[in-house]
């Protein structure tokens, strides 16, 4: 099916459904793990096995629902790569807040967020960085109390 | 009556001695100013407060958290209206008309009807609880673990019903909300569930960080994908009250909302969340002109803002009465009552009525102070709304970022925030609602623990889930609610081949 992808338009349903069977085959093999008990004494696997039956049912379910009906649900929309910059900010700060502190790991957040944003003045981002750190400072930090440290 | 009576007296009691109505008071003030921060719902307001609450006496500590509650949601709505951006699921309703009357210039109406209309619905609410409370804990002490089971079956189910969208999928989030609820160490057995050996997923995701990165980080990214460009500059201010000709349309879908939002509320699952998207169907289904929603027609503002307080107020009849969590934040108040030492359930009303009661009457004052405390704040609030998009959006990652490290100071909390926004986004771009599955999160243990407690009970035989009355009800009842959602979908699906495209 790679092949002719080009001509081959993904559909909302069509993504949803594969997404539910992977969804489904992740549960799956996670319950392998753990024993299933029987009907009489559910195990820890009984559950995760029930939710990947009913997840790969209705993955079925949406997948049949574009290919067999004559109606296909909307098609999928690539999105644009630069709005992930934000998300990439998240994770930076994640990793940075430990190691490097609140203010840096805001820093690089901010920067990030403010790229993912486009066209700002540096100016700006300058500006708006100091005053977020400074009332998130002010309100996690002396405001409720939160052991957050500031500086590496 | 005089029952009824005696226990207001009680509760009221409680309520407005000076430490009780302080702490009420500082709830509701610190809830609104932080609920007020884009970006950031009553859930994660909630969470970011309780552990201020820890220290306080049981009865302060649950007063103070319901203030914190509400003035968060009201706070919320104020975000939606003047920006856009709702912090909750359930105020995504409330941008609809609301930030479409405020950039008409009449910002200061919406944010004056919302109020009037949540203060009226949450009187009604409070009202209601009052007089079922009791008769439903008599109900709640019949309930069995199956009964349990099927009620939370009912609950998502409808969940599922009322959100937008294919059912298919709605149904399928809440499947993948329940798997990764099971996340983490197994409390029957002790064994690892999904954990991949990580010592940060044994107690399981945190409900906060699947909210904030499901809900709000993925709206951001929605936001900018859109490229929304909301700098264009001050927008009028205009009148802050309504006029008598708004009254006169608000009103009928103040009582309209309350209604639907009291009784929504009540169902496990069903709650705040649902109750404004309910409520803003039914006024533009029967609108004389469904065409002015969207627009800012103010019924479709004060419709959903008095569903979702009233519906905000009734979650609590479930978990006071029966002790199940309607939606993820009343799981917050289970967490907060545990925290106290006390067991949220049947019980409760017998054993600390002045609790019991004295919560539900500051239910009712937290809503007064909200009114006195909000009204004359209208004018400052409207002139946030010179604040751009460019400056908001970065503001609101960072108050997600702290705002999930700052729950027990792991940066892999912060990481799986980021991480669920990505997934969040990528569901919505394939048509899958994240909100059912926000649901099937909370609910899923508590599915899972009376799932394998009443086979156990039972010795393995499924009839015990239709052999006891409550449960075959609820089933039953299930039962409709899956056929009235085939009907339309099979209906939906004719109407699509005839039109060739809809939307």
């Amino acid at each position: 099916m790679s092949e002719n992808k080009s001509r081959w338009k993904p559909t909302e349903n069509m993504l949803s459904g594969l997404f539910f069977i992977v969804v489904a085959a992740g549960f799956y093999a996670g319950s392998q793990n753990v024993s299933m008990g029987t009907n009489f004494q559910p195990g820890p696997g009984y559950m995760p096995t029930i939710i990947a039956a009913l997840t790969f049912c209705l993955g079925v379910v949406l997948l049949a629902q574009d290919f067999v009906a004559k109606s296909r649900s909307e098609a999928f929309v690539m999105p644009k790569a630069r709005p992930f910059l934000a998300v990439g900010g998240i994770l930076g700060f994640a990793l940075l807040i430990q190691p490097a502190g609140f203010i840096l790991a805001s820093l690089f957040l901010i920067v990030l967020a403010c790229l993912a944003y486009g066209r700002m003045r540096l100016l700006d981002v300058a500006l708006l960085s100091a005053v977020l750190i400074g009332a998130c400072i002010l309100i996690f930090v002396v405001g409720l109390g939160q052991r957050i440290a500031l500086l590496p | 009556m005089m029952d009824l009576l005696s226990n207001l007296a009680l509760g009221f009691g409680v309520a407005v001695t000076p430490v009780n109505l302080f702490y009420c008071l500082l709830g509701v003030t610190l809830g609104t100013m932080i609920g007020i921060l884009p970006g950031i719902g009553p859930s994660a307001t909630v969470a970011l407060l309780l552990p201020i609450t820890y220290t306080m006496p049981d009865t302060a500590a649950l007063i103070m958290l319901a203030g914190i509650f509400y003035g968060a949601q009201y706070g919320g709505s104020t975000t939606a209206i003047l920006v856009n951006l709702p912090g909750e699921s359930s105020s995504v309703v409330t941008c609809l008309d609301g930030y479409a009357m405020a950039r008409q210039g009449r910002a200061g109406i919406a944010l004056a009807t919302a109020a009037l209309g949540s203060f009226f619905a949450g009187t009604v609410a409070t009202v209601l609880i009052v007089v079922v409370a009791k008769p439903l804990s008599a109900v709640a002490l019949a309930f069995g673990p199956a009964d349990y089971f099927s009620l939370v079956i009912f609950g998502l189910l409808f969940a599922v019903l009322l959100s937008s969208g294919s059912p298919v999928k709605a149904v399928g989030m809440v499947a993948l909300g329940i798997g990764l609820s099971l996340i983490g160490i197994d409390p029957t057995s002790g064994e690892q569930r999904f954990t991949f050996g990580l010592p940060e997923l044994f107690d399981g995701i945190d409900f906060v960080v699947l909210a904030i990165g499901l809900l709000g980080v993925s709206e951001i990214l929605i936001n900018l994908q859109q490229g929304v460009d909301r700098d264009n500059g001050l927008v009028k201010t205009g009148s802050l009250m309504p006029s008598r000709e708004d009254f006169k349309q608000a009103f009928p879908a103040v009582l309209r909302g309350t209604a639907l939002g009291s009784f929504l509320g009540v169902l496990p699952g069903g709650g705040a969340i649902m109750s404004s998207f309910a409520s803003y169907a039914l006024e533009r289904k029967i609108a004389k002109d469904p065409s002015r929603f969207g627009k800012g027609a103010i019924e479709g503002l004060a419709g959903p803002e008095s569903a979702n307080n009233a519906g905000a107020q009734t979650s609590f009849i479930p978990l006071l009465t029966l002790g199940i969590p309607a939606n993820g934040l009343m799981a917050l108040m289970v967490g907060a009552m545990m925290i106290q030492g006390i067991t949220p359930g049947p019980e409760v009303m017998q054993s600390r009525p002045d609790l019991f009661w004295g919560l539900i009457a500051s239910m009712w004052v937290g809503n007064l102070l909200l009114l006195v405390l909000n009204l004359p704040l209208i004018g400052i609030w409207v002139r946030l709304l010179g604040i751009p998009y460019r400056f908001l959006c970065p503001a609101i990652l960072m108050f997600c970022a702290v705002g999930a490290y700052g729950l027990s100071y792991s940066f892999v909390d912060v990481l799986f925030c980021g991480l669920f926004g990505l997934v969040g986004f990528f569901l919505r771009k394939i048509g899958c609602e994240p909100a059912p599955l926000v649901l099937g999160f909370v609910l899923g243990p508590l599915l899972e623990q009376n799932m394998r407690l009443s086979l156990l009970i039972s010795q393995g035989d499924f009839s015990t889930f239709v052999t006891h009355p409550i449960s075959a009800t609820l089933l039953a009842l299930s039962a409709i609610v899956v056929t009235m959602m085939a009907v339309p979908a099979i209906m939906r699906r004719r109407e699509v081949v005839f039109q060739g495209d809809d939307d």
